[in-house]
């Protein structure tokens, strides 16, 4: 196991790049996903449980979309354009947004669709599984235009109960989840990545970066970097991780309690930025125009209903 | 009774006490181990003493036991030498990892979400077993928790502080800081864990199976601290800001599948437990001889303080715990591949050293079991002070010895559980002797206790396979020679084919433990047959040994043939003796008894001219007999003057006089003698088929049939739960119902037929006894 150094300048070498927390503790509930089409449109996905909710707008300007009815918390929100708009949820939960209306495309299944990626109209990833409310396996489905197909992990895996991301690589998908699980898309199917960690790896991320990065990790955090066919672990992040965005040379991360760090690829050295909201974030997108934005709030709690977070502020400087 | 440390004598100690700074020490100690530290705020006492109560509250599955577990309470593992302490050799647990196709390990514990394994699962499965290719086994000792959760008032500063990550001095020696959301760890073998109330949280679920929901508060310095205290009723108000970032853990709610509704411990419980948690102390440190200044002096040239810090500052004083908290490479032998947060499998936090001595064995796996072997286990970073130490005159490896026994505990230290001036429960008293003992034989008799209750090592001879390293360990409820709890249970096995025929798998038991450098056994796979044995209480052996085998003949009636329903058998052993003692009748003598417990359940051999019932060796490397006859002795004489227990007066005597009417009655006394050869054990001490057909029993003994049971004593009833051979009976009513059939239907069927008031009033009667 490669011993990971954290610096304790981390804990004191933080910056203040003006990040505003936008909607306080938005009471439609937790937000897990941002992500947009363009900088002037936004799109947050979350929800309670039984109702999910969609934000459309972008900096402090948002406006809540209409959901087909009984629609649950959704967890994961991406497209390749404004009318080309998927988001998936609890209960097996997959929509399309065509820029005038939703298309269900949900699957009867009891797990939850964490993660999707939309390559192209015709090519969508989704990926899920166990939750609070139900599913026990990790879930892969692929959509092809016409239908959606389920599609079958790696044996070597062994019995992973969720998959929580899928991301582009910019020549094949890749797919992380619980317990170190990652397998990347061939011809003949899904194969396994050797990741040697077996805590939970919950986001994969290309961004503007040349391979990809992935973060995970409980209580603690992992950042690991692709190496070929494997992910190799980069550096250690003093709370958990659930979302990063690639930048060339570094990344930007964000977890537990608030956490938001820059992570620099070349060295490992973790920069902590002070953000305004101690919540769990659990996701992160960086606008074209460079505006950062990160959601959360208090998924994974006790809590009976959820709030959510969103902090907006600049792309921090890299150290 | 405990030692009492008075006020006068406290100011004494702490004059030239290990630790330096006199003046900026905490009132980190208390006056009586086991109690609150002198710093805790005089409010707090209510909550510690409720906290108490559930650090020793016994859960069974109404409660949210399960549906697997080690342990029925917190003071299960943390039992030593007083509740919230730490755990004697039995009580150590493994965390099992399968390994996959890339080298990293897969949790595989019994709950589907935790590397621990648990020995026990309610329902009918009764034991989970890991996987075949389970490829690793981390063992793990109960820690102490006296004085740990002081840990919670040290800023993480004041830790990092100590960090040389880089080892820029070059002393060989680094340590990092561990975190936990944001927060530096500080509890756990590996500081994986920053709050006492998540690291509580996780031992509930993963020891108990008990789930419960995280306690909100927010760390230092974010905004509205208390708001969310007040929402969520909180009565944690009182926390001074610095314990917050002790309890910020926002981790999830634990749930599972027992059928019992999750949280199974409410918040007002978790947040007790959290305050006996937090303040419980450690005996106070001892004044130094000269040889403990020696080792003092010398435990810092060789560089153990550079780790063992003497002091850590904290937000209530100066803590005097030798640690650092800190994470240190230890080297390859104490690599157990086991990632926590940060650390790697190599890495481990300092071990604090205020009243090491009382929680042997050490190291995090229990391997040392002497300070000696603890110290002479370290490597890695700790490599170069190790040697130094190694090469210091056998007198000055003494004194350092001798120092880190003032460290607190260190005049009481001892392998009993009863503390060395505790006196001897009174004649009348439950655990007490029989009446009319000669000063002589009250000696004897107390030397016997203290045999039975104390800890043996594997020098001793434990193992290599034991269920128990001591014979308290099983049988403390609720005083030392007692019953034991479900957590205690042996578990048996077999397997029995599709035509029914009985095969013996092995040893037929797994035991619950072995020796360091072994994994523990794994049930066969082809094992399909599964079931407990409790371990009963031996109060009043002596009695039942006094019962003339004619007595017990007398009542047996092998062909029913006086068409009562009920036959009865007396076990003839293969010697002619009658069986008196065990589950299946099948032990004849108090020293037999010992003999077969000695062996089965601790792996120890006795001189085989005393006793058919122990073996002339064991597979371990120890010389047989590993126990000598004097012991031997003892132990045979407490159990023959240990006295029965005693009656006690129902609240409602009316009530209790109608129930002993409806004993008779029902016929439970028809085998459940009020009184044979005049001893009131409430047994014929027979064989009777009782078991349920429907019950899939293990076939323990040739000519015993599996279903067949000797009449269990209900003598201590009440205080003897759970009841049934596998104690799987968490109330008498449970008992009656689940486990009297075949000759004790038709008991069953009256006791059920009673009105409501009637079964109540012969629940009450069972409860005097």
């Amino acid at each position: 196991m490669k011993r990971i150094v954290i610096l304790s300048a981390v804990l004191i070498g933080c910056t203040d790049p003006g990040f505003v927390d936008v909607l306080g503790e938005a009471p439609e509930g937790a937000l897990l996903s941002v992500w947009g089409p363009s900088a002037e449109d936004v799109w947050i996905a979350g929800g309670q449980p039984e109702a999910g909710v969609l934000f459309r707008g972008s900096e402090s300007t948002f406006e809540t979309m209409t959901l087909p009815a009984d629609t649950p918390m959704l967890n994961w929100v991406h497209g390749t354009a404004a009318n080309d708009v998927w988001v998936g949820g609890l209960s097996g939960t997959m929509l399309h947004w065509d820029g005038a209306g939703w298309t269900d495309h949900s699957e009867p299944v009891e797990e939850a669709i964490w993660g999707l990626y939309a390559r192209g109209p015709e090519d969508v990833w989704f990926v899920g599984g166990e939750s609070r409310w139900g599913g026990e396996t990790a879930r892969v489905f692929h959509y092809d235009g016409l239908s959606m197909q389920s599609v079958e992990l790696p044996t070597e895996l062994g019995d992973v109960p969720n998959m929580f991301k899928v991301h582009d690589d910019s020549s094949r998908m890749w797919f992380v989840g619980a317990g170190g699980a990652a397998a990347f898309e061939t011809e003949e199917g899904l194969r396994p990545a050797a990741t040697g960690f077996s805590g939970d790896l919950v986001t994969a991320n290309l961004g503007t970066a040349e391979t990809l990065i992935v973060v995970g990790g409980r209580g603690t955090g992992n950042v690991f970097e692709q190496e070929g066919e494997r992910l190799t672990e980069l550096t250690a992040t003093p709370a958990g991780l659930n979302g990063v965005v690639g930048l060339p040379g570094h990344a930007l991360v964000v977890g537990e309690s608030g956490f938001m760090a820059m992570v620099d690829r070349s060295d490992g050295t973790v920069t902590p930025i002070e953000v305004p909201v101690r919540d769990i974030l659990h996701a992160v997108w960086i606008a074209p125009d460079d505006t950062v934005y990160s959601v959360g709030g208090n998924l994974g709690t006790a809590d009976p209903t959820f709030h959510g977070t969103l902090i907006v502020g600049p792309l921090p400087e890299t150290p | 009774m405990m030692k009492t440390l008075g006020p006068l004598l406290t100011a004494a100690l702490l004059v030239g006490c290990p630790g330096g700074d006199d003046d900026d020490m905490a009132l980190y100690w208390a006056e009586q181990t086991g109690d609150a530290a002198l710093l805790m705020d005089a409010s707090l006492q209510d909550s510690f003493d409720r906290g108490r109560e559930v650090m020793t509250r016994d859960f069974d599955p109404s409660a949210g036991l399960g549906p697997t577990f080690n342990a029925d309470s917190c003071s299960s593992c943390h039992q030593a030498p007083v509740a919230g302490g730490s755990g004697p050799r039995y009580r150590d647990f493994w965390l099992v990892f399968s390994e996959r196709f890339d080298g990293s390990l897969e949790a595989v514990g019994s709950n589907g979400e935790s590397p621990v394994r648990n020995l026990y699962a309610t329902g009918p499965s009764f034991h989970i077993g890991e996987p075949e290719d389970t490829a690793v086994y981390a063992r793990r000792q109960a820690p102490s928790g006296l004085g740990v959760g002081l840990f919670a008032f040290v800023d993480d500063e004041d830790i990092l502080a100590n960090a040389d990550i880089l080892d820029e001095d070059g002393d060989g020696i680094s340590g990092r800081a561990n975190f936990e959301e944001r927060t530096v760890g500080r509890f756990g073998f590996k500081s994986q864990a920053a709050s006492l109330e998540s690291f509580n949280r996780g031992a509930m679920f993963n020891q108990m199976g008990i789930t419960s929901d995280p306690l909100f508060f927010d760390i230092p310095g974010a905004p509205d601290a208390f708001a969310r205290v007040q929402q969520t009723g909180s009565t944690l108000d009182w926390l001074i800001p610095s314990a917050f970032a002790q309890v910020s853990a926002l981790g999830q709610p634990t749930v599972d599948e027992d059928g019992v509704p999750d949280p199974e411990m409410s918040n007002a419980d978790q947040e007790d437990l959290l305050i006996f948690s937090t303040y419980i102390a450690p005996p106070a440190m001892t004044d130094l001889d000269d040889t403990g200044r020696l080792g003092e002096l010398l435990f810092g040239s060789t560089g153990c303080e550079s780790c063992h810090l003497p002091s850590l500052p904290s937000t209530v004083g100066e803590l005097p715990a030798y640690t650092d908290l800190l994470l240190h490479d230890m080297g390859p032998d104490l690599d157990d591949r086991v990632i926590a947060g940060l650390a790697t499998g190599t890495e481990w936090r300092t071990a604090p050293l205020w009243a090491v001595s009382l929680h042997g064995p050490y190291l995090h796996d229990g391997r040392a079991d002497t300070l000696h072997d603890a110290i002479t286990a370290h490597g890695g970073e700790s490599e170069a002070s190790r040697d130094r130490y190694l090469a210091l005159p056998e007198a000055e490896q003494q004194a350092i010895v001798t120092f880190l026994r003032a460290l607190g505990g260190g005049d009481i230290e001892d392998q009993n559980m009863a503390l060395p001036e505790s006196p001897l429960p009174e004649v009348g008293e439950m655990g007490g002797p029989r009446p009319g003992l000669s000063a002589e034989e009250l000696a004897r008799f107390d030397a016997g206790r203290r045999a039975f209750d104390r800890n043996i090592t594997v020098a001793e001879g434990l193992g290599t396979h034991f269920n128990a390293d001591s014979c308290r360990a099983c049988h403390r409820d609720p005083v030392i020679g007692g019953a034991g709890g479900v957590d205690v249970n042996v578990i048996r096995y077999g397997q029995r084919d599709l035509d029914g025929v009985w095969s013996s798998l092995d040893a037929n038991v797994l035991p619950r433990s072995v020796i360091a450098g072994l994994n523990p056994g794994r049930l066969p796979d082809a094992a399909n047959v599964i079931e407990w044995r409790n371990p009963p209480t031996i109060l009043g052996t002596g009695q039942v040994d006094g019962i003339s085998e004619a007595a017990i003949l007398a009542n047996a009636d092998d062909e029913d043939a006086d068409g009562d329903g009920i036959s009865g058998r007396a076990r003839i052993l293969a010697d002619g003796r009658v069986g008196r003692y065990g589950w299946k009748a099948n032990v004849p003598s108090a020293l037999d008894f010992v003999a077969d417990a000695l062996l089965n359940e601790n792996g120890l051999t006795i001189d085989p001219s005393l006793s058919d019932f122990t073996a002339a060796s064991d597979d371990d490397d120890v010389a047989d007999p590993e126990v000598s006859t004097a012991q031997v002795d003892d132990l045979t004489f407490f159990l023959m003057t240990v006295d029965q227990p005693q009656r006690k007066t129902a609240e409602d005597t009316a009530a209790a006089d109608r129930g002993e009417a409806g004993f008779a009655s029902v016929g439970c006394a028809d085998c459940h003698l009020p009184e044979l050869d005049g001893v009131a054990a409430f047994s014929d001490f027979l064989l009777h088929d009782v078991a349920p057909d429907a019950m899939v029993l293990v076939e323990q003994d040739p000519g015993v049939l599996p279903t067949e049971y000797r009449t269990s004593p209900l003598w201590g009833l009440s205080d003897t739960g759970p009841w049934l051979h596998d104690g799987t009976a968490f109330t008498l009513e449970d008992s009656i119902v689940r486990g009297h059939f075949g000759e004790a239907s038709a008991s069953r069927i009256a006791f059920e037929a009673l009105p409501e008031a009637d079964k109540a009033d012969l629940l009450a009667y069972l409860n005097t006894l």
